[in-house]
């Protein structure tokens, strides 16, 4: 890779605009919360805070897997194919954080596995990510207990380190490397000094990290620890702040469940929507069932909801990825609204494995 | 570029024959052919109102039309229901992996249906019975609550006729017309007299018949790698994306819907409704 270079924040503008896609997103700060935007509904000014405080509380995985949309057109009419447009369209991401990256690294090992995900796999290739470095961590953010850095390592085109006055711009890709040098009126090159405040500001974030999580301990092997502990008593009291709304599976950058729903757009004409779907949710796994009698559901009970998000992501992800479906963000925690934190939980999980193992 | 998953093939809908009181078979021709395994599924469109995953119950030989029989019970299935010859479906797959055929080579196979379970067993059926040379021997043992709910009692006869195949029946609660055996489906597993060692069971009915199943075939001395079953769970993509349809680690419309006991055994949801 070539050497790193400085982008200056007066010029953090001129880069957004050098970013040739159709839709571009970024992490703005409103009324002093980072959030996801499009670039065109924000100032850059806002665009620069947003780079320069904790990741945003919603994630990018709305802009690859979006909340709601039409995947298909059946029957009458127009048949334009909605794969196509997503096909057509190019995306800038602004602003994923190493948590981001290693979600985006979870995400593609599920969707991109046989048969891959059409819809995921042609965002993705039309997608250029900018990622940034964490100069400041959320009251909830764990990455570091689950072995990740605060700062990005992988599958970034370009990755922004915030220094005074400005960024430290490094390629990680053959797009990034060429982004940069078809731009590179907007750099200079990084100084030793810019380099240095880099240096620290890493230092400084996995530091505050550090102190924030010094009282939870994790189990060492989820996979072996997670299914011995579901009896455990400490379950039950975390259930009980549980009001199943579904905001911890809608902010994680990794959860991505969804459903096909069917309608009729004009007589004989008709749509199939992709939907968010949570495994919080009631009707998630109900199943059909005899006419009459109460549908069969594998997980009627709140507790097996609730427990089957931590098996999902802490066991079942490591038999069939070897990677674990929770990147640290600490989105979860922050958004619930019975503060069930998984750190608490995690913690407890080895808790029980010590004292009863 | 590639081909949309979600957007289904058009299927003519060619006949609808009627079962039972609550079950129809419906016969399709996709625009194009549907080559599927015995086992694999399809999901299939009533255009507006959804989709719902069925194993076509027709022979696996044949790609241009699939029969489907379709017990009526919620949404779909009812709208599907009201349909006469003529209008046109939609149908997405074939999904899944099938039965192991090959792995059931030269042994004996215990199928074991209930209820609707029999329909996507009669691909399987289908396949040994076009092929029964391969195979040691196949004992059906079907059952259903009441003689009315009876799937393709029409052909009990013929297939009972077959060189190395065996038929018997049963009904929970039977009626005046029926002569035959009365009970659970279990009970008739404990005459069998097969040569346990040498044979696999095949199942798919209702969870709680399949749980008896699987207790009973372990107590016969069955181990659990000689179970398969065929598990349902609500399906959407059947890509092994949209995350429901899971057992543990696995997913159903991927590495199912028929699993092997010694698989899946050790996750508490199996059987849990
Ligand atoms: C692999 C497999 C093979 C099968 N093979 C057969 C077969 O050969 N024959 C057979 O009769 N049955 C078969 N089934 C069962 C069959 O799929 C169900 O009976 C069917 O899905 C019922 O659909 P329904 O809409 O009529 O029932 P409902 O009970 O209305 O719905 C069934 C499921 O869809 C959900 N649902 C209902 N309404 C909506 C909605 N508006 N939006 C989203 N979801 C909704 C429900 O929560 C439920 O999970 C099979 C199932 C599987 C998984
Ligand atoms: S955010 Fe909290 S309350 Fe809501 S479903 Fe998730 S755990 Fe339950
Ligand atoms: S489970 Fe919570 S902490 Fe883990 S990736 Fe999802 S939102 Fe972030
Ligand atoms: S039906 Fe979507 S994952 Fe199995």
């Amino acid at each position: 890779m070539a050497e790193p270079k400085f982008l200056a924040e007066n010029m953090l503008g001129s880069f957004l605009a050098c970013l040739e896609t159709a839709r571009k997103f970024a992490n703005a700060l409103i009324d002093g919360t980072a959030l996801w935007k499009s670039v065109d509904d924000v100032a850059v000014e806002q665009i620069a805070g947003g780079l320069r405080s904790a990741r945003p509380l919603n994630s990018f995985k709305s802009v690859l897997l979006p909340a709601r949309e039409l995947v298909a057109r059946y029957g009458e009419g127009e048949q334009k194919d909605p794969l196509q447009e997503a096909a057509d369209s190019t995306v800038a991401l602004v602003g994923v954080r190493g948590c981001g990256c290693r979600a985006l690294a979870y995400l593609d090992a599920v969707m991109l596995n046989e048969p891959p995900e059409s819809f995921y796999r042609v965002r993705r290739e039309n997608t250029i990510v900018i990622s940034v470095d964490c100069a400041e961590a959320a009251p909830t953010c764990f990455c570091d207990l689950l072995g990740g850095n605060a700062y990005p390592e992988e599958l970034f085109d370009v990755n922004l380190s915030p220094v005074e006055s400005g960024y430290v711009a490094a390629a990680g890709s053959k797009k990034g490397s060429e982004l940069l040098e078809k731009n590179q009126r907007l750099f200079s090159e990084a100084t030793p000094a810019h380099l240095e405040q880099m240096r620290q500001m890493r230092q400084e974030t996995a530091e505050q990290l550090r102190q924030q999580n010094r009282e939870y301990t994790f189990p060492e092997d989820f996979q072996e620890d997670l299914p011995q502990s579901v009896e455990g008593m400490f379950w039950r009291y975390e259930l009980s702040g549980c009001v199943q709304c579904g905001g911890c599976t809608a902010v994680c950058p990794t959860c991505y469940c969804f459903l096909l729903y069917d309608g009729e757009r004009a007589p004989g004409a008709y749509e199939r929507v992709r939907a968010w779907d949570s495994c919080q949710f009631s009707g998630y796994a109900v199943m059909a069932g005899p006419p009459g009698a109460t549908k069969p559901d594998p997980r009627r009970e709140h507790m097996s909801k609730f427990q089957h998000r931590f098996a999902h992501k802490f066991w079942y992800d490591l038999v069939n990825w070897g990677v674990l479906g929770c990147v640290g963000c600490g989105r979860c925690g922050q958004t619930c609204p019975g503060a069930i934190d998984l750190r608490r939980v995690l913690s407890e999980v080895k808790k029980e494995r010590v004292e009863h193992g | 570029m590639a081909e949309n998953p979600y957007r289904p093939l058009k299927a003519e809908l060619l006949e609808v024959i009627q079962e039972t009181p609550t079950i129809k078979t419906f016969v399709i021709r996709p625009e194009r052919p549907i080559p599927f395994a015995a086992g694999q599924f399809v999901q299939l469109t009533v255009p507006g109102i959804g989709e719902a995953p069925f194993t076509p119950s027709s022979s696996p030989s044949v790609a241009e039309e699939l029969g489907i029989s379709v017990l009526r019970t919620g949404r779909v299935t009812d709208s599907l229901h009201e349909l006469e010859p003529g209008v046109t479906l939609g149908v997405r797959g074939p999904f899944g992996k099938g039965y192991p055929t090959e792995k059931l080579e030269g042994k004996t196979v215990l199928v074991v249906g209930g209820g609707v379970g029999l329909a996507p067993l009669r691909s399987l059926l289908h396949h040994l019975f076009e092929n029964i040379n391969s195979y040691e021997h196949v004992a059906v043992r079907y059952g259903a609550r009441d003689p009315s709910e009876l799937l393709y009692r029409r052909e009990f006869e013929a297939w009972g006729e077959k060189d190395r195949v065996s038929f018997d029946v049963t009904v929970d609660v039977p009626d005046e017309s029926w002569d035959g055996k009365v009970g659970v489906v279990t009970t008739l597993l404990e005459e069998l007299g097969l040569d346990v060692e040498n044979t696999y069971v095949v199942s798919c009915g209702p969870l709680i018949m399949l749980r008896f199943v699987t207790l009973a075939c372990l107590n016969l001395g069955f181990r659990p790698e000689q179970i398969y079953l065929s598990l349902n769970r609500k399906m959407s993509c059947g890509l092994g994306k949209c995350g429901r349809c899971n057992i543990g680690p696995y997913y159903l419309c991927k590495d199912g819907p028929d699993m092997c006991y010694e698989k899946i055994k050790d996750y508490k949801d199996v059987f849990s409704a």
